[in-house]
Parts: C-alpha cells; sequence; structure tokens
C-alpha cells in the first residue's frame, strides 16, 4: 500500500473530522499530522489490507483523548475560572466546524457524541464505517442518529 | 410482503440509504401509509442534506506544502529505515518550501520574478506575481535565478532562491528529484501537471558548500510508467565566487 498518497488523498475527511474535536484550524492540522507521522513511521508493521481511513480516525480520536488526559491539570486550572479549554465557542478565528457558523454552534450544543456521529455521517463514513470506528453495533449507530438528527431538527428549526 | 414496524432507527437509515433493498421496500409500503411517518422522513432528509453540505470534503482540498511534507516525510521515514550512508557525503541541503502565497507576496514586494512551470507556446497570462516565458522550446526546462536564464550545466549563486521553469507538453504527474548519488535521491516537488498548463512551483535555495546541484526531472503517466525524465546538473557557486567571474 502507498501509505503517503493514501494518506494524502484522505487527508480533507482527516482534517474535518479532526475539526470536530478540536479547537481550530492549527488544531488539528497539528493532530492529522501527528497520526499521519505515525502511520508513515509503523507503516511497515501495519497490514496491507487495513482501512487505513478507519484506522487513522480511529488514531485521532486516541491521540486527542491521549491529549486531553495529558492536559487535565490544565482543565482544572482553568475550570476554576468558570471556562474549559473545550469551550470552542471562546475561539474566534478558529474552532471553524463547518462552512456554517450556524451549523457549528448547533452541533456544539448537541454533546459531544451527537457532534462526532453526525460528523462522521457528514464526512462520508457509512453507518457500518462509523459503527466499525465507534466500536459499537450497527443497531446503535441506527439510533443515536436518529435522535441526534432528531436534536439537530429541533435546533435547525429553533434556530 | 408483512408490514413492519418502521422506527426512527430504521427510518433515518432508510432515509441516508443505510438499507439493502428489501428492507428498503418494507419501509416504502409503511411510509405509504403513514403521513407521520412521511413528515419525519422529510425532517432526517432535510437535516442529512445540510449536513452533507456543510461537512462535504469535496470543499476541502489539501495544501500544496502538506503535500509536500507528508510526502517528503514519507521518503525521510523510509530512508532512515535503510539505515545510514556507508560512507559520510556533503549534502546539499533544500530550503524554501515557503507557502506559496507568502512567497507571491515577498515577490510581488520586491517586483522579483517567479519561476513557474510553463508551455512555451502557450498564451496563459499568469494572475499571480510575474511569470518568466521561456522562449527556446527546444529546451524542456531552464533554472532561473535573479531574471536570468540558468542553462543546463550553468551557475547557480549559493544561498538565493531560484526556481525550475518546466515547460509542460504531456499529461502526467512530474517529479523533481535532488539527485544525492547512484542510488540515493531525494523528492523535491511534486505536482500533476496537464499539457499546455502551467503550475505553481515553490522556490529552491541551495545552502550547503557543495560544489554541484544535480536534479532529475521525471513526468509519469497515470499508469506510473516513466515516460520522460531528463537530468539537470548545475555548478553551485557563493556570491564572490560569481561576482569574480562577471568581472
Amino acid at each position: 500500500m502507498d501509505f503517503a498518497n493514501t494518506l494524502i488523498a484522505i487527508w480533507p475527511k482527516l482534517m474535518k473530522y479532526s475539526r470536530s474535536l478540536t479547537k481550530g484550524n492549527y488544531a488539528a492540522e497539528d493532530l492529522v499530522m501527528e497520526v499521519i507521522t505515525k502511520i508513515l513511521e509503523s507503516a511497515e508493521r501495519i497490514d496491507p489490507n487495513t482501512n487505513l481511513e478507519a484506522y487513522a480516525i480511529r488514531a485521532i480520536k486516541n491521540t486527542f483523548l491521549n491529549e486531553v488526559k495529558w492536559d487535565n491539570k490544565t482543565v482544572s486550572e482553568i475550570n476554576d475560572s468558570g471556562e474549559s479549554i473545550y469551550d470552542e465557542t471562546r475561539d474566534e478565528n478558529s474552532g471553524k466546524f463547518t462552512e456554517s457558523g450556524d451549523l457549528e454552534k448547533i452541533l456544539m450544543n448537541l454533546g459531544s457524541k451527537c457532534k462526532e456521529i453526525l460528523v462522521l455521517f457528514g464526512i462520508g463514513s457509512s453507518y457500518k464505517e462509523i459503527a466499525s470506528l465507534l466500536d459499537v453495533k450497527i443497531g446503535t449507530v441506527m439510533s443515536r442518529m436518529a435522535r441526534c438528527r432528531g436534536s439537530l431538527s429541533d435546533q435547525l428549526e429553533a434556530s | 410482503m408483512a408490514d413492519i414496524i418502521v422506527d426512527d432507527g430504521l427510518l433515518v437509515a432508510y432515509a441516508d440509504n443505510q438499507l439493502d433493498s428489501e428492507q428498503r421496500k418494507l419501509v416504502e409500503k409503511t411510509l405509504q401509509s403513514s403521513e407521520s411517518l412521511r413528515l419525519k422522513l422529510n425532517k432526517f432528509n432535510t437535516s442529512g442534506a445540510i449536513l452533507r453540505a456543510n461537512l462535504d470534503v469535496g470543499q476541502e482540498v489539501i495544501p500544496d506544502h502538506i503535500r509536500h511534507r507528508i510526502l517528503m516525510l514519507d521518503q525521510q521515514i523510509k530512508k532512515e529505515r535503510l539505515g545510514p550512508p556507508s560512507e559520510s557525503k556533503d549534502i546539499i541541503r533544500i530550503t524554501g518550501f515557503l507557502e506559496l502565497p507568502t512567497f507571491f507576496s515577498i515577490l510581488s514586494d520586491s517586483n522579483s520574478l517567479i519561476g513557474k512551470v510553463c508551455y512555451s507556446n502557450s498564451s496563459i497570462v499568469p494572475t499571480v506575481g510575474h511569470l518568466k516565458r521561456i522562449t527556446n522550446i527546444e529546451e524542456q526546462f531552464t533554472v532561473v535565478q535573479n531574471d536570468n536564464e540558468i542553462q543546463n550545466f550553468g551557475s547557480i549563486v549559493r544561498n538565493d532562491r531560484f526556481n525550475i521553469v518546466w515547460e509542460s507538453h504531456l499529461d502526467g504527474d512530474l517529479y523533481i528529484y535532488e539527485i544525492i548519488d547512484d542510488y540515493d535521491k531525494n523528492l523535491l516537488f511534486s505536482s500533476r501537471v496537464s499539457a499546455g498548463s502551467f503550475i505553481d512551483m515553490p522556490p529552491l535555495i541551495v545552502v550547503s558548500d557543495k560544489a554541484e546541484l544535480q536534479l532529475e526531472v521525471e513526468v509519469k503517466n497515470a499508469n506510473e510508467v516513466s515516460i520522460y525524465t531528463e537530468e539537470i546538473r548545475l555548478e553551485v557557486v557563493s556570491v564572490q565566487d560569481s561576482g569574480s567571474k562577471d568581472q
């Protein structure tokens, strides 16, 4: 498998997903590049039949979660002053989740689980792929998708 | 065909085209007799369309500098995997892969020249910066530094930007390598080229004191069959050397 060119081809999807986790474009880009570097470094150990897109998305999520754990001290410090570093609305220059500012705000209000599943669907992942990425059954994807899409519709109507 | 209970999960999966044909038929049959389900389906269709429109990855294009970074990273990792070279080599370090908009603004301010991959007989007018037109159609490429066209085996000044100007009359993928030795070469630049078009290319700078720079230009077609390669060999001189030669 030509890992470098495959990663270049899926880079737009990885960026969209990464932006759904991080605060902004630069953080999203750093996260994607960190994962791409790890994948290229371990290319020899990765099964050539691996779905690289799913592999990379899972790696982005895990890397992000590790960083969150690592930054716990920082979180508590910021929380003392009443803010959270995950309050993406604070970041005016970045944190741009989508091309639409309204949708961006709505998705943030829906909670991380909804945001994740809606973004994965929006970037073109099938329900089967989402189930594999989130390590849940496809029935769970269907019920969560229905609930989150219902909430999204309610918010869109209200806005 | 038996009726089924269409819950929200099944309905959203139907809206998102995630069901097989048999499941779709069952849902469609139930939809025919349920106004409320049809309304809900409309909402799922609308929210799905909004998500796809806003998160469509087609809107996201990988910037050239990221593409180069990934390709160079890949090459560097592969090289490290092979281990150190058997003997110490004086390697030319090429820098200057500036983000193109930054580069353009620098050049616009200084009224300098931008080297571009171009087609010599084309009437394309560049929209950004200045384009060096190549008039010698016998040469497929040339190197441009400080408005001077430098032919193969010519001299370029160290620590000063130069560009490779490419006359493309082929469709394919362009690769420009720095030749390290008979067994090793570094990918400096790659891009899609099409006949009659020109592409932007970042400037290069030689910063080491190596006396010669050897580049390889290659165009591959879609089947990865090499259809054109050519080498560029250049003498690298310092500004002082260049000045004394001119005198």
